[in-house]
């Protein structure tokens, strides 16, 4: 199981280590750091690497490497979702997850490691049941501490965490209640040189905040269920009425939650939002280069492409560019070389093009790679992939709540070929 | 407002005011005080001087301020054990508390104290607490078990903890189940055969049970545990996979993989015509898919399983190819495990999509990842045949852009695939040519020669081609220096008649010049041959080429027949890739033995025989073995997978440092310094100054100091200051020069006349050959002429320890006779029995001949052993 955990910053410093057994030397993190250097970046450090008595499994968030030493066999994927969950959780209970935040309140996230793992066992991961147990510190609760000399500590065991629905706590009380659904669908996309697509493929979520008093029993059904390839789901949704009629029924737990998370795969039609038109070249000889982007929408059932925002790494050769953005602003880091254009939204009857010359080092050769570009965009009120909830009751409780529910659309690892 | 502040305690007067503190009247001065202190010990700070007035804190009913005592015990009771003591009646007290929480949270902290007089107290209060009302308590109690094995086995079967725990898998509550379940695995791994995870179709109901109510890591731990269950038929494997599908539906990956296990394991038993077998399939894919969207971490373990798994059933992964596409801002190790993948699924129905998705892979930046894309579309065209046209073309498009790399990478794989489809693209060799002089790396230049070799009398200019190679010879690796004199030689057996010049050249740079042992042998070799019998090397050399089929079936059936009787394990060698060839491996040696004795008994023989052998690339070179991979299937999700090891490895080697380890001190196993080898070599010598101090003296003198001045700076001494800019000066170095070695004894020139005159009159005696030279003006003795080797002998039948004898008497001693070794010698051969057999050993004693003592199964020690090894990888080829 989990030995022990080292949380190291970006400059390579251990700020923050928990042993769960016996204590490990902090020289472990040694073969960390040897492997951190044969990759040239943070994000290619191998996740696990083996050491002669241990196994290192680590995780990068925020520029924070968190590092668990295992000592036996451990399935990785069970750690890593581990440290996932340990990061979710800070950043639930301090806002942020950064080096700063987990100093200042070091003494609650030693109390809240403390609960989550026992022996290297998880022991309680659940927000809800965490909140109960160790109160997330808060202005307003840390002066009240100070002035009467209360703990943020739970005094009784949290309900939840035996009844049947371990997810909910019991006696919930709301004067407005009120359930909202957001679904978001994330695009992962290549398009190749010619605008045709390679892969597509959706990855979608319906995140939830639900504010109901007492028990509810919620049922959620869809337009067009069978859109969904792959599901995962909370462990409130009760898997066999999905089987059998492809509705959701649950009792939800108390606040945010993940209810779904589903995947639509290539193999069905996925439908581009954005396309781009573009001519990136260089010519033998010349220290010069053509940059040429145009941005259109397409397929958008006429809702707003917004947020858009192009980046590409240009090639290395590349000195600087001289460009003029129709709309928007560019920058280029001639260090990185990373060209950015943060277009805003785009507008169907005056389409955003970035265009103008690019140098090069003089006398250098053309360069041999064709680079790539990102997309970032959001579209409000649509899911691209057409799916549709058709409506949500509620049984058990008496009152009528207020329900809600968004689409949206954001590009995820949206890449052009040049 | 934040903890933060707490991290100010550094200096020594601060542990004073902290003690005086946390012996304060007031709970929120003591609380503050407390914080402080864990705040120090999280940074890694010794607050260890504290400890008994922190456990004075421990009576309290302030349920923070107690968890905050408890968690500084764990860390500090080690060092004093004997004030830990004082806290064991709170511990025992807390243990009966009427809150639940505080039952758990003392039986768990006591668990996690690991001191042995603790632990003695520990027993009853944890008996109470497996056995405890509420769950919560009954689960943690769980745990602990597996806590106080870690730190005494002994008593916690003693006290009979272990059948205690192995009902609580009967526990009406799942979370208790599940945590039974994990604490025995745990405790099962350190105890490998021990039966603790008895498991019957009356537990798997209760863990089935379990699994569906549990938390999801309790989901893991019952999945991993069913994984090592065998179902009795069919039926029950199939209900077990029923009841498991719905966990491909969760939300952790952990879960997932672990239910993919499970599954892939049972369905080895369901039959292939059920319905249910194809409709498991099609599940399986969805959930893998979307494993591929998760963080890059989840991603790469997702691959490494994903990669048996496709060995295994390429069916599940076969419709998804699209899924292993690369991003281009994927992290370096998910790219090349999807590389990896895209090649195992690679088929003649998708190949046109994966070649297009690798040629743009190969303009990628990453050089790493666009050479592995390179070589990817080699191993495509050597799986899939009909593909192979087309990734030539491929190729060859990539070849064009000139970059320098994917030139190189691409000529290396053109070399495996000519090997695979022989005679079938030669046309590109033209293109290939031209790339020549762009080629710097000794692998890409070892191919390259390898095909002018072995296309010579395609190529028009082979000759002049290969004589380009050879200027540099002596820079060449060794790689591309035998690589080189092997395709001379089959450029000269080739086109005999214009390459007579390059040949000898050749010859004499391997033989003569060079300090390499192997290629020193490989050249003699070759010479001999050369000048021995032009015919039989030719039959030899150019062995390789594959104009065979029928005349297999022509190779005498006794024969056969005597070469599987003698090499067992033939066929296993067979199917390993040529690289794994080693002469370490008695197996290769002994195959090496049987093509010698092929070879000086009956080469036309011979060449059936090897001919007949010669092995075509096989498909998938890094396959796993079946027998690992089967395993590694039951092993989907553990670490075992992602190293793609069989899990023993992973728990010998923990075993180790369990019982080796004193607790908290695991860490200090981790680096054994190695043992200085041995000094003796740098003993009365002076030691040779150091490039980086050499560099200094010429930054020195560059920088206008005087010798004197630089010696005195450095501590050298001023004839070395000297010596070492003066080498500057002359040779704009500081690096150690080639040494020149022994003079050479005869000249180039000389050399090209023996050549000359043996190969025109092959019955030139030592003595003539001795008075040419003298007559060139080079005065030698015959043995200089001659030496090097001692009297090759041909042998007829089936050699015994008497004919060995007889060899040895014939030859051996004459031998050592004619190159007048005297009697500073040792005789060395490896243990055949022949060797070693009485009649051989006594022979031995008889003439008093020092023998070389040799370990069994040790690799060769003789420098001919190189050469025979040589050859035989030679004509395996």
């Amino acid at each position: 199981m989990i030995h022990s955990l080292f949380l190291i910053n970006a400059s390579g410093d251990i700020f923050l280590e928990k042993h769960w057994k016996s204590v490990v030397s902090r020289s472990v993190c040694d073969y960390f750091f040897e492997a951190q250097e044969r990759a040239t970046e943070p994000e290619n450090v191998p996740p696990v690497i083996p050491t002669p008595h241990h196994y290192l499994i680590s995780v990068l968030r925020h520029r924070i490497f968190f590092v668990a030493v295992i000592q036996s066999e451990v399935p990785p994927l069970f750690v890593i979702e581990f440290l996932h969950r340990v990061v979710d959780t800070f950043q639930d209970y301090f806002g942020v997850c950064t080096e700063a935040a987990i100093k200042d309140n070091v003494v609650v996230v030693y109390e809240l490691l403390e609960e989550m793992l026992d022996n290297g066992f998880p022991l309680a991961t659940e927000s809800n049941i965490l909140k109960e147990l160790i109160k997330p510190p808060t202005i307003l609760r840390t002066m009240v501490n100070t002035i009467t000399g209360s703990t943020n500590v739970g005094e009784q065991l949290p309900t939840g965490q035996l009844s049947v629905v371990p997810w909910r706590r019991t006696g919930v009380k709301y004067t407005n209640n009120e359930a909202y659904f957001d679904v978001v669908e994330e695009i992962d996309a290549i398009i190749d040189k010619s605008g045709s697509t390679i892969t597509a493929e959706i990855q979608g979520v319906i995140d939830a905040c639900v504010k109901l008093t007492g028990m509810p029993d919620l049922t959620l059904s869809f337009m067009n269920p069978r859109l969904l390839d792959d599901v995962s789901f909370h462990p409130c949704v009760r898997f066999k009425r999905w089987e059998a009629e492809r509705i959701l029924s649950f009792i939800p737990p108390d606040g945010n939650f993940r209810l779904l998370s589903y995947h639509v795969s290539s193999q069905n039609l996925v439908a581009i939002p954005v396309y781009v038109k573009h001519n990136i070249s260089f010519r033998e000889g010349s220290s010069q280069g053509r940059f040429d982007l145009t941005l259109g929408p397409k397929q958008t059932m006429g809702k707003a492409v917004e947020s858009v925002l192009v980046s590409s790494q240009l090639p290395r050769g590349v000195l600087n560019a001289n460009l003029s953005a129709s709309q928007g602003t560019y920058t280029f880091d001639p260090v990185t070389k990373l060209l950015s254009w943060d277009v805003g939204k785009i507008n169907p009857q005056k389409l955003p093009s970035l265009k103008g010359t690019m140098s090069l080092q003089a006398g250098a050769s053309k360069p041999d790679e064709n680079p790539t570009i990102n997309i970032q965009f959001k579209i409000q009120q649509m899911a691209i992939s057409g799916l549709k909830v058709n409506r949500l009751d509620m049984y058990g409780e008496k009152y009528k709540p207020f329900k809600g529910i968004k689409y949206m659309t954001k590009a995820g690892k949206f890449q052009v070929r040049t | 407002m934040t903890d933060s502040k707490y991290f100010t305690t550094t200096k020594k007067g601060e542990i004073f005011e902290l003690k005086a503190e946390l012996n304060s009247d007031k709970k929120e001065k003591k609380k503050e005080a407390v914080k402080k202190v864990i705040a120090s010990m999280t940074v890694g700070k010794d607050v260890s001087a504290l400890f008994p007035d922190v456990v004075n804190c421990m009576q309290t009913d302030n349920l923070e301020l107690k968890k905050l005592v408890y968690l500084y015990l764990m860390n500090y009771a080690k060092s004093q054990p004997d004030m830990a003591i004082m806290a064991v009646n709170t511990f025992v007290k807390d243990c009966e508390d009427p809150n639940p929480l505080i039952r758990a949270l003392a039986v768990r902290t006591m668990g996690c104290i690991r001191v042995d007089k603790i632990t003695e107290y520990l027993c009853e209060p944890l008996r109470k607490c497996l056995k405890d009302e509420d769950p919560y308590v009954r689960k943690t109690a769980a745990v602990c078990v597996a806590k106080l094995h870690d730190i005494n086995a002994q008593l916690v079967e003693d006290q009979g903890f272990l059948d205690t725990l192995k009902d609580l898998i009967s526990d009406s509550n799942p979370m208790v189940v599940a945590n039974a379940v994990a604490a025995l695995s745990e405790i099962a791994e350190s105890h490998p055969n021990s039966n603790l995870m008895d498991l019957n179709p009356q537990t798997m109901n209760k863990l089935l049970t379990a699994l569906n109510e549990c938390t999801e890591w309790g989901q893991i731990f019952i999945l991993d545990c069913l994984a090592n269950y065998t179902p009795r038929d069919d039926r029950e494997s199939q209900s077990i996979c029923e009841r498991v599908t719905p966990r491909l539906s969760h939300a952790n990956s952990a879960v997932v993989l672990s239910a993919v296990k499970v599954l892939m394991k049972f369905m080895e038993m369901l039959p292939k015509d059920l319905d249910y077998y194809g409709t498991l399939l099609k599940k399986l894919a969805p959930p893998l898919v979307t494993l591929l969207s998760a963080e890059p971490e989840l991603q790469y373990v997702a691959l490494r399983n994903i990669n048996l798994i496709v060995q295994r059933r390429p069916e599940i992964l076969k419709h998804e190819m699209k899924v292993f596409y690369v991003k281009y801002n994927d992290p370096i190790y998910v790219k090349l495990e999807k590389l990896d993948i895209m090649i195992r699924l690679a088929s003649q129905a998708n190949i046109a999509q994966v070649l297009a998705e690798l040629k743009e892979y190969a303009t990628e930046v990453d050089v790493d990842f666009v050479r592995k894309a390179v070589r990817a579309i080699g191993r495509c065209a050597i799986k899939v045949e009909q593909s192979a046209e087309r990734c030539v073309s491929t190729l060859l498009d990539l070849i064009q852009t000139k970059v320098n790399y994917v030139v190189q990478e691409a000529i290396v794989v053109i070399k495996d695939i000519f090997r695979k489809y022989p005679n079938k693209y030669e046309s590109v060799i033209a293109t290939l040519c031209e790339n020549l002089d762009s080629l710097d790396e000794p692998e890409a230049r070892a191919a390259m020669i390898w095909i002018v070799g072995e296309y010579a009398e395609r190529i028009d200019n082979a000759d002049e081609l290969l004589e380009s190679f050879l200027e540099g010879f002596h820079d060449e690796s060794t790689q591309v220096q035998l690589q080189l004199l092997t395709a001379i030689v089959k450029l000269f057996l080739k086109k005999p008649t214009e390459t007579q010049e390059l040949v000898q050249q050749v010859l004499s740079l391997a033989t003569q010049d060079s300090d390499n042992p192997d290629l020193r042998d490989r050249g003699y070799i070759y010479w001999r041959l050369l000048s021995t019998d032009p015919v039989a090397a030719k039959e030899v050399v150019l062995a390789e080429k594959p104009l065979i089929s029928e005349e297999t079936d022509l190779i005498e059936p006794t024969l056969l027949e005597e070469l599987i009787c003698h090499i067992g394990t033939l066929a296993s060698v067979y199917h390993k890739p040529p690289s794994a060839f080693d002469s370490d491996n008695p197996d290769l040696r002994d195959r090496g033995y049987i093509y010698w004795r092929l070879l000086s008994t009956d080469p036309v023989a011979a060449k059936e025989v090897v001919l007949a052998e010669k092995p075509l690339i096989s498909e998938e070179t890094d396959l796993i073995e079946p027998t690992l991979l089967e395993e590694l299937i039951c092993h989907i999700g553990t670490l075992a997978s992602v190293y793609h090891k069989p899990p023993s490895a992973f728990v010998e080697g923990n075993h180790g440092v369990q019982h080796k380890g004193l607790p908290g001190s695991a860490g200090s196993h981790l680096s054994t310094p190695k043992q200085p080898a041995s000094n003796i070599s740098t003993m009365g010598k002076t030691k040779e100054l150091s490039t980086d101090i050499r560099d200094k003296i010429v930054d020195l003198h560059k920088a206008g100091m005087g010798y004197k001045r630089i010696g005195k700076q450095l501590g050298e001494k001023i004839s070395t200051v000297g010596a070492v800019i003066r080498k500057w000066k002359k040779h704009h170095t500081t690096a150690n020069l080639p040494r020149s070695g022994p003079p050479h004894k005869i000249l180039p020139r000389g050399v090209s006349l023996i050549m000359r005159t043996v190969r025109n009159h092959p019955k030139t005696t030592r003595g003539e050959l001795m008075n040419q030279l003298k007559a060139a003006g080079t005065t030698v003795t015959k043995e200089t002429v001659a030496k090097g080797t001692e009297h090759l002998h041909r042998i007829e039948g089936r050699m015994d320890g008497a004919m060995y004898c007889g060899i040895l008497d014939q030859h051996f001693l004459p031998s050592v006779r004619e190159l007048k070794m005297g009697q500073g010698w040792v005789f060395q051969h490896n243990n055949d029995p022949k060797h070693t057999a009485k009649a051989t050993k006594e022979w031995l004693k008889k003439k008093h001949i020092k023998v070389l003592e040799w370990p069994s199964q040790s690799p060769n020690l003789n420098p001919i052993g190189n050469l025979w090894r040589e050859l035989k990888i030679r004509v395996a080829r």
